[in-house]
């Protein structure tokens, strides 16, 4: 049976193969809620198409520790042998400069921070990781599809609107592909920061990646625009167009959606920015499957039926969690003195447990 | 296995298959008395039951059978496609102007309107020259052909919902019988078209996949880069941000450290011959990339020139006699091996050493596994 073709895009860190598979299956979940699914999965309707480019950024890193690595074997074999008293911490010194290169022990910095920094400031490795994943998205264009959407996520929304712009825009011995012969159905970005990493050749409000009818030569068909009130990685430079885009009087108002939720479902504050995080809410999901399947799909009071029963959910869920972290902290005798001392130390430092 | 066991096991059988068959018709009803009628006709749209392999009706059949190959590689090739593809068209709009004529007044307007774009679908497909346009096929919901104003030349919401409360009367079972005609003549041109399509973007997927191969290539089989090292060569890239690219055809190699071997003498198939120092490439230029040579025909083959680079380098060996700091030019072949000449007071004055790579040593000189083995795991 031929599906639509789902292509996730991952944002910064080191993924794996598979990374997809728990906000798909999130969406799984998300889908047998609704009525006009009660018999039918998301794997009946819908085929992955994962996009790895984090890889990139690891083999380079393996590639300089590597380099790096047979330095340092042969400094300290140098050292050894010629006797250097302070031997030991020249190679210290070695080590902290290797690691400050990114060559040495893996930290955060390098293997999130710095996929950004790359890909934004590093015109090679921008243009390299917009060739591998146009690549890897090109898969998704194929007839044996019934067509395709995007989901992408924080640093890969920028990836996928720079990819998506190149794809329409470059011609590989022949025309550049036309939005008439393919593009997404919907493109979802989530946790949008495509504008403030923009390119000045390619402007987010400028480019192709526009939603609206495939004859104007709009790169996708839905453009829906998530970002979290809290999530603080879509502050900067926020992707908040004016009225004049998309076009007035070019589109459906369901075809450009600025959807911004404030759920919180969350053990750490950082996962506010994850992309189950965002799924899990029907007014990020919902619009996603409405424009795959057909809005008609869920209909309004399904959809805020849905809505209510989250919002009571994660009420309920946040208020589980504050209890049962205060019962861990409750002494068991009202005389032990250190632990209530603690839990009041706890309590004052107003962390959320 | 007696009599009752394999009536049984038959039976169970037959079961199996009478369910199976059921099964597969069920993924495609939508009963006239549903709640959500619209709905339930998107989701079955979604799980391929119209124009699709979940589709029983003749029309989807044959239509079908045909685009079982859509290669076309030759301009011949491509207009025979293109024939057949237009021929096939004009079976779906035979089959809507049918429909067409046996409708209820409310359909006539809807109907009508898909008929014209039919004609023009059919037009467009049996020109090669016509770029073909399955995206312009595509539903939002039950509206489908969007033009330039935003508005949707089919479109059959309204008359659906206004048909089909859930009562399951005859007037929803006509105009969900009619909806899901109209589905089906929608995908199928969708098909038509996405066959038309398929040489162009598939020659645009295998051309993106040799493109990222030759990005892999000159990052992980030239000479490597340090950070600051792909920051410059990032600057100097000139190709635009707008479109995917080439990679670059040399690279400046910039106070890249490393490791070499230096020959101190004693004969050049002498395990002991050479002694690993340190090194680093103050400055250096590596290319790649040549520009093509022409044959007597003038036909363009590649150049035969392979990759070819030089770098000033500063040599460091605490170990060694006489000073630990010398000078040099390496010079690199095919990205890999290295070799050069530097001066360094060995203890007995300033005297030429030679320096090699790794890689050249074992190709040239071919030492002893020992030498190698001990290299390595220094």
């Amino acid at each position: 049976m031929a599906k639509h073709a789902l292509v996730f895009i991952h944002g910064m860190g080191e993924q794996k193969a598979g990374w997809h598979a728990p906000a798909l299956k999130v969406l799984a979940d998300a889908l047998s809620n609704y009525d006009a699914f009660e018999d039918t999965k998301l794997s009946d309707i819908v085929e992955p198409v994962p996009v790895l480019y984090s890889d990139f950024f690891t083999d380079l890193r393996t590639m300089w520790k590597n380099d790096v690595a047979a330095l340092r074997t042969e400094l300290s074999t140098q050292l050894e042998a010629a006797d250097v008293p302070n031997r030991a911490d020249i190679t210290s010194e070695f080590d902290s400069i290797a690691t400050s290169i990114g060559a040495g022990d893996d930290s955060f910095v390098w293997t999130h921070a710095m996929d950004v920094v790359l890909y934004r400031f590093f015109k090679l490795a921008r243009k390299k990781v917009n060739v591998q994943v146009g690549a890897e998205m090109a898969a998704a264009t194929s007839n044996k599809f019934t067509g395709w959407s995007v989901i992408a996520h924080s640093l890969g929304t920028a990836v996928a609107h720079n990819t998506l712009h190149a794809l329409y825009s470059t011609g590989l011995d022949g025309p550049p592909l036309k939005p008439q012969e393919s593009r997404p159905k919907v493109l979802a970005m989530v946790a949008n920061v495509s504008r403030v990493l923009q390119l000045s050749d390619v402007k987010v409000l400028e480019s192709k990646v526009k939603p609206g009818p495939a004859p104007l030569g709009r790169a996708c068909d839905t453009y829906l625009n998530f970002r979290h009130l809290f999530d603080p990685f879509t502050f900067p430079q926020p992707f908040e167009p004016d009225n004049s885009w998309p076009p007035p009087g070019t589109f459906r108002p369901e075809q450009y959606q600025h959807i911004r939720p404030s759920h919180l479902v969350i053990d750490k504050l950082r996962d506010v920015h994850d992309l189950e995080h965002y799924l899990a809410n029907p007014r990020v999901h919902v619009p996603i499957f409405r424009g795959i399947v057909g809005a008609s799909a869920i209909p309004k009071a399904e959809f805020e039926r849905a809505c209510s029963k989250f919002d009571d959910d994660q009420a309920r869920h946040n208020v589980d969690a504050i209890r049962d972290a205060l019962q861990a902290r409750i002494p068991n005798k009202n005389t032990d003195w250190k632990q209530l001392l603690k839990t009041l130390f706890d309590l004052s430092g107003l962390v959320k447990p | 296995m007696n009599t009752r066991t394999v009536f049984r096991f038959s039976a169970a059988i037959l079961l199996l298959c009478v369910s199976g068959h059921a099964a597969a018709q069920d993924i495609c009803a939508v009963p006239p008395n549903a709640k959500n009628v619209p709905g339930q006709l998107a989701k079955v749209r979604a799980r391929d039951c119209f124009g699709g392999s979940e589709d029983s009706a003749s029309l989807t059949r044959k239509i079908i059978a045909t685009l079982s190959s859509c290669d076309a590689k030759t301009a011949a090739e491509q207009a025979a496609l293109r024939k057949k593809l237009g021929t096939d068209s004009r079976l779906v709009e035979g089959a809507s102007a049918a429909l067409s004529s046996g409708a209820t007044v409310d359909w006539k307007p809807i109907l009508g309107a898909l008929q014209g774009e039919l004609t023009k679908s059919s037009a467009q497909l049996d020109d090669v020259h016509a770029t073909p346009a399955p995206e312009n096929w595509k539903w939002d919901d039950h509206a489908t052909l969007q033009q330039t104003d935003g508005t949707f030349a089919v479109s059959y919401l309204d008359l659906l919902e206004s048909k089909c409360d859930g009562s399951g009367s005859d007037g929803c079972a006509k105009a969900l019988a009619t909806a899901e005609e109209v589905n089906r003549f929608v995908n199928l041109s969708r098909a038509l078209h996405q066959c038309a399509a398929h040489e162009h973007i598939a020659a645009i997927e295998k051309r993106l996949n040799e493109l990222n191969a030759r990005w892999d290539d000159y990052f992980f089989n030239t000479r490597s880069q340090y950070i600051w090292e792909l920051l410059i060569n990032s600057w100097r890239y000139k190709g635009s941000d707008a479109e995917f690219g080439e990679p670059p055809g040399d690279q400046l190699i910039v106070a890249h450290p490393g490791v070499t071997l230096e020959y101190v003498g004693g004969g050049a198939q002498n395990d002991k011959a050479y002694a690993p120092i340190l090194m680093a490439e103050i400055i250096g230029y590596n290319r790649f990339k040549w520009p093509d040579r022409t044959d007597s025909s003038g036909d363009k083959l590649p150049s035969r020139l392979p990759p070819l680079g030089i770098s000033l380098v500063g040599t460091y060996s605490p170990d060694n006699d006489g000073k630990h700091v010398g000078y040099g030019v390496m010079f690199h072949v095919n990205n890999v091996y290295s070799f050069g000449v530097g001066r360094r007071d060995t203890g007995a004055g300033d005297e030429t050493v030679y320096l090699l790579s790794v890689d050249l040593m074992k190709r040239l000189l071919k030492p002893s596994e020992n030498t190698m083995k001990e290299f390595r795991n220094k």
